[in-house]
């Protein structure tokens, strides 16, 4: 038994008044939920980063003296920190901080344009995956019974169908570009997710305070959005973060086999893939979007750490 | 009938372009002690990137041919020292006065193995002619089934046989190939073709053994190397597809005792770092090189890489039809575009290898007036030594040929629009943004790339469904013919959907012209009129660069028409 | 029980049926033609070709021919290796099934060791060194990390230290398999380490873990009798469809290091629009699918006696 100190008791004195007094002000989910998250250091540096790197894809191909398509071919593969002495540029006399590539383009340039096409695709296609997946397992996990069985066979199929035919014929139809490439991950990538989803719940919904909340009354809705999703975050945030990455190196992969990205844009993917081509000897073509990748992840992953500890309804104290 | 022996003739005639290597490969490299290549004693592991089908006379990719011309002997074939035609199955032969029937006369005491090495039987002309009726059999749906067309009536059979509507009976015995007896084949042509003998080489004219094909089965030949018999040089013991062939020393091949190599396993790659990495890592003795940056890699360790031409020219094909309303049926757009490209900036940035800016189209052929150079030759003699197509780019040149082209069209330089219609593959896609970039900064377009899957992208070229696409053009056979017909009015490959009766009644002409230098000014005047109509946008002849272990010293030899022949290569020591 | 896997197996065909249905179907959409070569064909030659694969019929009549042939266990023969496809499936698929087994068990033991350790040691070093191998996991995408592994581990240390532990590319023997099976076992192994470690924080925090802990069980009868066994649903989830694509091969893998897997002919027949072969593929991944996730449901209820099957 641990022994307690006596000092750390107080006596609140005799009144009423005193002894009822809420000790705390009192505070809603969303204010409690904040509240924590900034306290937590790590995920506000996190967030701070993840801030950086959009504004540094907004502005730095607007303030860059290159542009990103311009071809120098008297720096082909230059390294990092070299001097444009190409007098036919308009960028002479300014350097190429991150080098060019295997056609003499500034990658400074192409790496902010890239995070441009690489930050949109990632964040649009992860909250699709978390609305529709959430949603979707939700019902399914709740209903249960036969309409769960369907709807999980609907997930089967979609699942089953090959991802490269769903993409090929999404491109006969829309323009190829970043849209398209959001609307075909979206169209797969939710799935993993609503499958989680769907799983916890069917285990959440036989506990006490679900069969609580519909003894009260609460509707279908209110008992999924209210009750069961809240206690599924911690595992859905988790799901949501690996998927910003799988969206970044779906369109690579997609730039792989010819349907990413209308040419000459560019994206962290398919830099990263055309850095591998060349990295025994021009390692920092790999190595720079490489990191740019992993510092997203990671600032991601550490921020939706802090989102989870600050959203767990079990952690509120 | 008088006879004579073609053999000295044509190996005068059949020499290579350019450089002229009249005897195998040495490997410079060998005793270097930086590559060694593989362990195992006696094989070397070889790359070839195709190898889907394994039946002869389905086959229609250049590296199956390649192991193909490792396992079966056609009735002649081309030499490794000189790429000429020399003696194989075949141990003579002879033509008629008129060059309509040529008589082969088989060597005798070949045997048939089966993917044990063990002897199922001799081989007869009638394998020949069983190969050869297999080839033009319906059923098969063979893709090069037209070769079977250059014997009399062969093209009549086969017609008729696919049930062509209004095709007029014919039998397969009326089709000009015989077996008069085990040892001798008469073959009767339909046309005069002063290079049948390079038919008669190609190797999906390989013989198949009748007994054991039915036994098999005819769907399930070459599937597997049970199903298989052989009469080359080596026999297949394995094939795992998608991944590489393993062929074995023949003992009862004819000429067995100048083979040195054991075993060579053809292995297909297709992640080209992964394939550099098995190269330097002694895991493979002889490999392709991707690029420049990969030739300069193995270069960097003192270790010498020589390149080949494999005969391969590349252009964007352009839409030519004026019906099509296209921006670029405009030829003087072309001509702009054409002239704005810079050829050499274009092989630096993205191969950075010895590909050389197209000087003219055909490459790989050799002269028709002198043998011992190339056609290419005769087409800058014939410009007073200047190429048809710069180089460098010029500007000037450019701007004007813009400027006219846009009165033409009664456009400006940003309303013009153009789409480069790409194939998916990382070195398109360089070249596209490339020529993107260029032409955006000489001439002020704006063009569009489109990347397609490989399939889309041929569909879409066939059927005329596209501005510009670049793609590589590879000789058939050794005369310029097999690449000037194609911009012929309504030709299968004439993606351009160029017509012009001028260039078609050269073409006629020169398919008749007996005299050679006549038949030679034909082509060039061909080649000219394809430069002053644009009808393709020309960037490079390629030169595909190799490494070679030093397990290997010699014998080998890399041609048109011959990608792969290490048949009587040598060991170091 | 018995009566909900019967049902369950119905289902199964039933959406079998369905996804061949819908496959046969779009990949007739897709655009090109698969005997237009890089060279033109004869009229003649292309009939035949197409005769020859049943092609030149309507396609509904194509349709219920295929499906005929599917129910008898034909496939057809591929259009692009003329060999019929179940032989192709079933070389290629012992290859990758060999494959993915050894990067599965590495990915399922590693990651939910790595991920329990982690929420045990929760802001240790432990943690920090298990998020950062998650982190690799995820954010070095297949492509890179092969061609890494291959650079590194088998090219520089045999070139530069002359250590021959891995070859370079190939298959064959057991040190074949070490490079490309943790290549493709890695990114699991990422996705289950980081859900095991948030799910067993979550459970760590639940009553019942309380309740033990005050009945005074030792932390490790805790940890294997209630908290491992409990946090392990949302890996069992994923792992349900990673098994099946793990197992069937992956393209980059296969190609960096030389795999004859069946991996890549899901990406060469859309490719090649090689229809048969399309067909074969998707019909076997997708049965295994449908198979994994059916022994993900039955797992539920064996794992979590809450879940409840029959309803």
């Amino acid at each position: 038994m641990e022994h307690i100190e006596k000092s750390r008791f107080a006596h609140v004195g005799e009144s009423a008044r005193d002894r009822e007094a809420i000790s705390r002000p009192s505070l809603t989910f969303m204010q409690d939920a904040m509240r924590r998250l900034l306290k937590n250091k790590v995920a506000l540096f996190c967030l701070v980063l993840i801030v950086l790197l959009t504004l540094a894809s907004i502005l730095a191909p607007m303030l860059s003296p290159f542009d990103y398509r311009e071809q120098h071919y008297g720096h082909i593969n230059a390294p990092m920190f070299t001097v444009c002495d190409d007098e036919t540029v308009p960028g002479a006399g300014h350097m190429h901080l991150f080098g060019t590539d295997t056609l003499g383009r500034d990658l400074f340039t192409r790496v902010w344009m890239g995070g441009r096409i690489s930050l949109t695709i990632a964040v649009v296609s992860a909250l699709i995956d978390l609305v529709l997946g959430s949603i979707y397992g939700g019902i399914s996990g709740y209903f249960g019974g036969t309409l769960d069985i369907i709807l999980m066979r609907i997930l089967e199929i979609i699942n089953g169908i090959p991802y490269l035919i769903i993409v090929t014929l999404l491109m006969l139809v829309l323009e190829p570009g970043m849209m398209t490439i959001i609307v075909a991950y979206s169209l797969v990538g939710w799935i993993p997710m609503a499958r989680l989803v769907r799983g916890q719940i069917v285990a959440l919904k036989q506990q006490e305070f679900i069969s609580a909340a519909e003894a009260m009354g609460a509707s279908p809705a209110r008992v999924i959005l209210q009750h069961l999703l809240p206690n599924t975050l911690s595992v859905v945030i988790v799901r949501v973060t690996l998927s910003i990455p799988s969206a970044i190196f779906s369109e690579a992969y997609l730039s792989y086999i010819g349907l990413g990205i209308p040419l000459p844009l560019c994206s962290w993917g398919t830099l990263a893939q055309a850095g591998i081509q060349n990295f025994r000897v021009y390692p920092s073509q790999l190595i720079i979007p490489a990191i740019c990748i992993s510092l997203t992840m990671l600032a991601f992953n550490m921020f939706g750490d802090g989102l989870r500890d600050a959203f767990d309804p079990r952690l509120r104290r | 009938m008088k006879k004579r022996l073609l053999a000295l003739a044509l190996c005068a005639m059949m020499l290579l372009v350019g450089s002229v290597a009249l005897a195998a490969q040495e490997n410079p490299n060998v005793g270097l002690g930086i590559f060694p290549g593989t362990t195992e004693p006696g094989t070397i592991y070889v790359d070839a990137a195709t190898q889907d089908i394994m039946d002869p006379i389905k086959q229609s990719y250049s590296n199956e041919f390649s192991i193909n011309r490792h396992i079966w002997d056609c009735l002649v074939k081309l030499s490794v020292d000189d790429n000429s035609i020399v003696p194989a199955a075949a141990e003579s032969w002879e033509s008629s006065e008129d060059g309509m029937t040529w008589t082969f006369h088989l060597r005798p005491g070949m045997k048939w193995v089966d993917s044990t090495g063990a002897v199922i039987g001799d081989v007869t002309a009638n394998d020949f002619v069983f190969a050869w009726s297999e080839l033009l059999n319906p059923a098969n749906a063979c893709s090069y089934a037209n070769y079977g067309e250059v014997f009399k009536n062969g093209k009549a059979y086969y017609d008729y046989a696919s049930g062509v509507e209004g095709a007029p009976e014919v039998t397969l015995d009326q089709v000009g190939f015989h077996a008069v007896d085990d040892l001798t084949l008469v073959c009767e042509l339909e046309n005069y073709l002063p290079y049948f003998l390079q038919y008669v080489k190609f190797e999906v004219m390989a013989p198949i053994y009748e007994p054991f094909y039915t036994e098999v089965g005819a769907d399930n030949y070459g599937t597997t190397p049970e199903n298989l018999a052989f009469n080359g040089a080596f026999y297949m013991t394995e094939y795992v597809l998608e991944d590489h062939v393993t062929v074995v020393r023949n003992p009862e091949w004819w000429d067995a005792d100048n083979v040195e190599v054991q075993k060579i396993v053809f292995k297909k790659f297709t992640d080209s770092n992964a394939k550099l990495n098995a190269f330097l890592g002694g895991e493979m003795d002889v490999i392709d090189l991707a690029d420049g940056t990969q030739r300069a890699t193995v270069r960097a360790y003192g270790y010498d890489t020589p390149s080949y031409a494999g005969g391969y020219s590349f252009f964007f094909w352009s839409n030519c039809d004026p019906n099509s309303g296209r921006d670029i049926s405009n030829v003087n757009l072309r001509k702009a575009i054409s002239a704005a490209i810079d050829r050499t900036e274009l092989v630096n940035t993205v191969y950075k290898n010895d590909n050389l800016p197209s000087p003219s189209i055909a490459f790989g052929i050799n002269g028709l007036t002198n043998p011992n150079g190339s056609f290419g030759d005769a087409v800058l003699a014939a410009n007073n030594g200047e190429p048809l197509y710069s180089a460098t780019s010029e500007p000037e040149k450019a701007q004007e040929y813009l400027a006219a082209a846009l009165e033409e069209l009664g456009k400006t330089a940003d309303q013009i629009d153009i789409t480069i219609m790409v194939s998916e593959g990382t070195t398109n896609e360089l070249v596209a943004q490339v020529v993107q970039e260029q032409i955006r900064k000489t001439l002020g377009i704006e063009m569009k790339a489109e990347i397609l899957t490989q399939a889309e992208w041929r569909a879409r070229r066939k059927a005329h469904d596209f501005d510009i696409c670049h793609g590589g053009w590879g000789p058939d056979y050794n005369d310029p013919m097999t690449d000037m017909d194609l911009f012929e009015t309504g030709g299968g490959n004439n993606h351009c959907a160029y017509s012009n009766p001028e260039y078609d009644e050269l073409l006629a002409k020169a398919r008749v012209e007996l005299d050679t230098a006549t038949r030679e000014q034909l082509f060039v005047q061909m080649e000219q009129i394809v430069a002053r109509d644009a009808v393709v946008i020309p960037t490079f002849w390629q030169y595909v660069d190799y490494a070679v272990s030093e397990k290997i010293a010699g014998g080998y030899n890399r041609f048109p028409f011959q990608d792969l022949n290490f048949i009587y290569a040598k060991l170091a020591d | 029980m018995a009566r909900y896997i019967i049902k369950r197996i119905v289902y199964a065909m039933l959406t079998l049926f369905v996804l061949i249905s819908l496959v046969f179907f779009m990949m007739r959409l897709l655009p090109g033609d698969p005997f237009v070569g890089d060279k033109a064909l004869p009229e003649a030659t292309m009939a035949n070709l197409n005769a020859k694969y049943g092609l030149d019929k309507p396609l509904i009549i194509q349709y219920f021919t295929y499906m005929g042939n599917c129910l008898r266990g034909d496939l057809g023969i591929s259009l692009t290796y003329n060999r019929p496809v179940m032989d192709i499936v079933a070389e290629s698929f012992a290859v990758s099934a060999d494959l993915g087994i050894r990067a599965i068990i590495f990915a399922l033991i590693a990651g939910i060791l790595l991920g329990a350790v982690a929420a045990l040691q929760r802001g240790k070093a432990l943690d920090s060194f298990s998020m950062f191998i998650a982190m690799i996991g995820v954010s070095v995408p297949s492509f890179i990390l092969g061609a890494l592994l291959q650079y590194f581990l088998a090219l520089q240390l045999r070139m530069v230290f002359k250590i021959n532990w891995f070859p370079v590319q190939g298959w064959g023997t057991f040190a074949h398999t070490l490079l490309p099976a943790f290549a493709l076992g890695l990114g699991s192994l990422a996705t289950v380490s980081r859900l095991m470690r948030t799910s067993m924080l979550d459970v760590l925090g639940q009553d019942y873990i309380k309740t033990a802990k005050a009945k005074g069980l030792s932390q490790r009868k805790i940890l294997w009798r209630h908290a491992l066994r409990n946090s392990i649903m949302p890996v069992v989830t994923v792992m349900g469809p990673t098994v099946a694509s793990v197992m069937t091969g992956t393209f980059v893998i296969e190609s960096i290091f030389s795999v004859p897997g069946l991996g890549k002919y899901f990406v060469t027949s859309i490719k090649n629009l090689d229809y048969t072969m399309i067909g074969g593929t998707t019909i076997f991944y997708g049965a295994l699918l449908i198979a994994c996730t059916l022994a993900v449901d039955l797992l539920y209820g064996l794992i979590d006696p809450r879940v409840k099957l029959e309803e």
